[in-house]
């Protein structure tokens, strides 16, 4: 390696630092980024030194730029850039700034990097130097735009936590009656939620029966059948009958295939159907007004 | 392992990469459109999305992922006869014992056993190629229309099987 790239690495650190920061409070005249949230200096600095150390060790252990394979070092370099640069990702996100703003302030340090370097070499600066440098930052690159995307991902899957949350709700239908209508995908961590829920209204509301409602459930496999035998016999459990609903014909012929049998368990073609079920066992039934006009 | 007879281009095919249990819903999903799309019955339709997420949550489960290939054919027996054709692989641990894998209510995973036994009933043809440490290759067929007489389960290969079917 130069030894002005090691050289500006060491020396100019501070000077780099300082204007980096400086610039970065205001919107690049090029657009390719706009201002620095002031929350984001301190972790644009951190960066800006874990990003040196590694730069320098790199440096002086004379990087070759001829192997494809993503060298040990530059997995180590990896590593260490890791926290910071997630900082910096989840920060950003936070404060509702873009992606390419974080790149663009990257890419700037590049700029500037590559500036001081030119101007620091008293003879002309090495092709390869340049060529290692802008490789890092390309690797830099990559990874905090892979960095960005796991966060979103991380994200979307909370968010999706809580509409799962939202969407299994427990209605008390009658004195004594809860009606669980189940919408959607349920997968074994779904299936766990709905179990609690239910299990806490048949406790709280003393129900005698539950009528689970199928009707919203796209397809009935094996693993979704598993879960509502689990879901049915936590509540007899508890003391409630379990009523089941909505299962289309096309459901049933292939739970026949299937070779699942629900047990002992009442099913009923329709919603009305099962609701007239649980009346009957609870003693109740639904009657015209002796006094309606016919 | 053998080679399985390559599927016919002509017509649409899809690839799903399945690595947990949330990718299932969208192959399954897919199977039941592409089936409605070319006119199958509902409840032909449902089959083939029940055998086809009985497979990919296996692929979840047991195998660390793998692929769900999606092929309109049309028999080259019978004209007009067409249907989907469902190839399952992986690069899993494979099944040691097929038989054992194929009887109802057996399960490694402390679940219900009934997927691979029901996937095959679910579908007109069903073959399995695998064994240990080789990963498992499936090849499923469901037809637009019912066969009028049950066909005869056709079993040569070593280490596949095809289990008898009942004609829908
Ligand atoms: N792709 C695969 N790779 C390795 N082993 C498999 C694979 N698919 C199935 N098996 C094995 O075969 C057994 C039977 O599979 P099957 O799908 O019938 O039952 P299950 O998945 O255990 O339960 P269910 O499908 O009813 O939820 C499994 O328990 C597993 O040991
Ligand atoms: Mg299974």
């Amino acid at each position: 390696m130069t030894p002005s790239l090691s050289q500006v690495l060491k020396h100019r650190q501070d000077e780099l630092l300082e204007h980096w920061l400086r610039d970065l409070s205001q919107t690049s005249s090029d657009g390719s980024f706009s201002s620095a949230h002031p929350e984001l200096i301190e972790p644009l600095r951190e960066l800006f030194y874990v990003l040196m150390t590694q730069l320098d060790q790199a440096a002086s252990r004379e990087i070759s730029l001829a192997t494809d394979q993503p060298s040990r070092l530059e997995r180590e370099q990896q590593t260490a850039l890791e926290p910071p640069l997630k900082q910096l990702v989840a920060e950003q996100a936070r404060l509702q700034r873009s992606l390419s703003d974080t790149l663009g302030f990257l890419l700037y340090l590049k700029h500037l990097l590559f500036k001081a370097l030119f101007a620091a070499a008293d003879q002309a600066v090495e092709e390869r130097s340049i060529l290692w440098l802008d490789h890092c930052f390309e690797q830099i690159a990559r990874q905090t735009f892979d960095l960005a995307l796991a966060q979103r991902d991380r994200y979307i899957s909370e968010q999706s936590i809580s509409i799962m949350e939202l969407s299994t709700p427990v209605l008390r239908l009658w004195h004594q009656i809860l009606l669980l209508p189940l919408v959607g995908v349920i997968d074994t961590g779904r299936a766990r939620q709905i179990t609690d829920h239910l299990l806490e209204a048949i406790a709280k509301y003393e129900a005698r029966v539950t009528v689970i409602d199928l009707t919203g459930v796209p397809i009935i496999d094996t693993s979704v059948a598993q879960h509502i035998m689990k879901t049915i016999d936590a509540a007899r459990l508890l003391g409630s009958r379990v009523v089941l609903t909505g299962i289309s014909p096309e459901g049933a012929q292939t739970l026949t295939k299937l070779g699942i049998r629900f047990g002992d368990v009442i099913s009923r073609a329709s919603l009305r159907a099962g609701i007239a079920e649980a009346l009957l066992i609870t003693g109740k039934r639904i009657a015209a007004m002796e006094a309606s006009p016919r | 392992m053998v080679d399985l007879p390559a599927p016919s281009e002509e017509c649409g095919s899809r690839r799903f990469s399945i690595q947990t249990e949330a990718d299932v819903m969208a192959v399954a999903r897919g199977a039941r459109q592409l089936a409605e799309h070319l006119g199958f019955s509902q409840v032909r339709a449902y089959h083939l999305a029940t055998a086809t997420s009985e497979l990919a949550t296996n692929l979840a489960v047991y195998a660390g992922g793998g692929m769900v290939q999606l092929h309109v054919i049309e028999d080259p027996a019978k004209a007009n006869r067409i249907g989907v054709e469902l190839r399952v692989e992986d690069q899993g641990p494979g099944i040691p014992d097929l038989a054992l894998a194929m009887t109802e209510g057996f399960s490694t995973g402390a679940r219900l056993g009934c997927g691979l036994p029901g996937a095959s009933r679910l579908m007109d043809e069903f073959s399995i190629d695998t064994s240990a440490h080789q990963g498992t290759r499936i090849r499923a067929v469901k037809w637009r229309q019912p066969a009028l007489l049950p066909t005869a389960p056709i079993s040569t290969e070593a280490g596949s099987l095809a289990p008898t079917r009942t004609a829908p």
